[in-house]
């Protein structure tokens, strides 16, 4: 009996206007009886493929222009629910914690394990407040990070690489997230041209030989300095503990086939899989669970996830994957990467190269010696919800 | 006695067989999802699903535990499918089953890549095959990638290492004295490997009967073997075969030489 994971989008209000987001924002969010429904459907899906648990990845929009109270109706309710029908739930937060304070404390230790992830970029050129820039977003989000972590809040961090992060290369960004902001756990996603388009999304994707020779010094750069010092660094990590271990505790954008793992609900009932689908790709959608019967039906008669799930055979026949000595850590990547780059799904993700490049740096440094632990003095980490979502 | 065997049996022929330890085979997962509900589980040692181009759907969630074994036909057109099937891992092991066909080392680096396990469904392979099954063979042993068991190697591999005699008989599950195969027209034989030539029927062997043959022509791997590869055909060339069997008992030893000279903590080793 295994577990269920739902990223679930309660709002998709925003109080920041970050140029590279790929979600068509609203005001709308989700009333508290409508979360009702959506959990019965899910646990009634989650009974007919037997599953017992169900993992929730709470993301936006901004989560926490929800207030604390509807968190609290929303957990005991969910709480409810799972305990009629023998399910545990587990509760993970995204957020950008613009409107963290500390009022926020009681349910993000009750319902969350007192535990978020949250975003941030080196340098930070995209990431706005509404009425200001990027380097007002810093201030604020800085003084908000070390606010939650002052209250024992452990806070994972999700960051996407830019031009000028390339530019200034692996080292910099390394001693900004360890050094000067202190923390042991956070990770590095991939940009893509989601969404409407906007001044920045021409500059995605990066240039891939670029990111590779930063990805593959970065690698270099945790395995001298953070893994002693038990610094927790996605997806090198992971990598790191399969290549000397074998296991397959890998992002999204790299399991055989996401399709199997998880769906996303945003606050209308759409659903399709993940947040960048549901928000700005109406026709990639599996229906909408407010309105249909049962969710097990949607999936299975959607079109939208069929295609989905027939990608990476279809890539292992038109592409290059199954001549690729890492065909078993990444099955052609990311579809959304592959999507919004190309506009067609049924190509390899277009950061190819550039993870070809990290694979092999971790596997030589596994087979040099320098990886020689599974990093276990570095904790379990923060789940945050990239652990499942592209974002 | 028959009860004795395991029985590899069409799904609807499965209640005709309720005393014996069955593998139950079927291109449809719905007819093998009834026979998960319906029969002793005790008794199922496998189920066989014998074409990918079904949906697995109806056999992820019944019979949790129960092994399921996905029988390739033809490797190279029926490769793209293995990804269908990667859900019922949630529930079973999983085993794909390959023939030693041309192309077939493609089929078994995805299979391993989606962290199925592997039988290489093998009879009398030529020497292009032989080649191919070197280069998997490598790969089982020496790439980072390859988590999976590979069949017959990775039992091969232990034997020699531990040391042990294990038969290819065994490991393959076409030991004649423990497996029969039910027709789909229902009629009862030892195996593929015991056809009589003309293809008019089957041949129970008696014990032993090709290791004799074995023996006089001084085989070093007939305690593994055992005449595996001397059928159908007698006349198989086993030369191209042995040379696999070499590469096992060498990396066994070289296996068993690391841990040793780990044990007695060489320096070198550390």
């Amino acid at each position: 009996m295994g577990s269920f994971s739902l990223i679930l989008l309660p709002t998709l209000r925003c109080n920041a206007d970050c140029d590279y987001c790929f979600e068509r924002k609203s005001e709308h969010c989700l009333e508290i009886d409508q979360l009702g429904i959506i959990t019965g459907k899910v646990m009634d899906h989650m009974e007919s493929i037997q599953r017992d648990s169900l993992c929730i990845y709470w993301q936006g929009g901004e989560v926490l222009t929800l207030p604390p109270d509807w968190y609290r109706r929303a957990y005991d309710l969910i709480g409810d629910m799972a305990e009629a029908r023998g399910k545990r739930v587990f509760h993970y937060l995204q957020s950008n914690l613009l409107g963290y304070d500390a009022k926020w404390n009681g349910i993000i230790s009750e319902m969350f394990g007192n535990s978020a992830g949250s975003s941030m970029d080196f340098p930070n050129l995209h990431r706005r407040l509404k009425a200001g820039g990027t380097v007002e977003y810093n201030l604020i989000w800085t003084r908000k990070l070390r606010e939650a972590r002052d209250a024992g809040i452990k806070v994972g961090i999700i960051a996407i690489p830019n031009s000028k992060t390339l530019e200034l290369g692996a080292e910099r960004f390394y001693s900004y997230f360890a050094d000067e902001l202190g923390l042991s756990d956070f990770q590095v996603n991939t940009p893509f041209p989601g969404g409407a388009g906007g001044e920045v999304k021409p500059g995605f994707p990066l240039d891939e030989a670029g990111l590779g020779r930063f990805l593959s010094e970065l690698a270099e750069i945790w395995t001298r300095r953070g893994l002693e010092a038990g610094v927790r660094l996605g997806p090198f990590h992971s990598l790191s503990e399969y290549f000397l271990n074998g296991t397959k505790e890998l992002n999204c954008i790299w399991r055989d086939n996401c399709a199997n793992e998880f769906v996303c609900v945003g606050p209308r009932g759409h659903v399709a899989q993940c947040d960048c689908w549901v928000t700005s790709y109406p026709d990639h959608r599996f229906g909408n669970i407010l309105d249909e019967g049962s969710l097990t039906e949607m999936l299975r008669k959607s079109g939208a996830r069929r295609d989905l799930k027939s990608r990476p055979g279809i890539l292992i026949e038109r592409e290059d994957c199954l001549e690729c000595e890492y065909l078993s850590l990444c099955h052609g990547g990311c579809p959304v990467r592959a999507f919004t780059v190309y506009g067609d799904l049924m190509r390899k993700d277009p950061y190819c190269g550039a993870y070809r490049r990290l694979f092999q740096t971790m596997e030589n440094l596994v087979d040099s010696g320098h990886l020689e632990f599974p990093a276990r003095g570095a904790g379990g980490g923060t789940q945050t919800a990239a652990a499942v979502a592209p974002k | 006695m028959t009860e004795s065997f395991i029985h590899n049996v069409p799904a609807s022929m499965a209640s005709g067989h309720g005393d014996s330890n069955l593998i139950i085979r079927s291109r449809d997962p719905s007819e093998l999802a009834e026979c998960l509900c319906s029969g002793n589980l005790q008794r199922i040692c496998h189920v066989q699903v014998t074409g990918l181009d079904s949906e697995p759907d109806p056999l992820v969630e019944k019979g949790p535990g129960v092994p399921v074994d996905l029988v390739v036909g033809n490797p190279l057109e029926e490769l793209p499918l293995l990804y269908r099937w990667t859900p019922l891992l949630t529930n079973h092991p999983v085993r794909a089953t390959i023939p030693v066909a041309a192309g077939f080392s493609k089929a078994v680096k995805l299979a391993v890549a989606l962290n199925f396990a592997v039988k290489l469904d093998v009879l009398q392979p030529g020497p292009p095959l032989v080649e191919e099954l070197h280069r998997v063979l490598h790969a089982y042993l020496h790439q980072t990638a390859v988590t999976q068991p590979v069949e017959y190697f990775h039992s091969l591999l232990l034997a020699f290492y531990r040391r042990e005699r294990l038969t290819l008989w065994t490991v393959q599950e076409e030991d004649p004295g423990l497996y029969r195969h039910v027709t789909d027209d229902g009629l009862v034989t030892p195996g593929r490997r015991f056809k009589v030539p003309d293809g008019s029927g089957y041949f129970v062997p008696e014990p032993g009967f090709v290791i004799r043959e074995c023996e006089s022509a001084r085989c070093e791997h007939i305690e593994h073997c055992a005449g595996y590869f001397r059928l159908p055909a007698r006349e198989y060339d086993c030369e191209g075969v042995k040379s696999l069997f070499r590469v096992l008992k060498g990396a066994a030893e070289d296996l068993r030489s690391d841990l040793d000279s780990y044990d007695s903590g060489s320096p070198k080793a550390r």
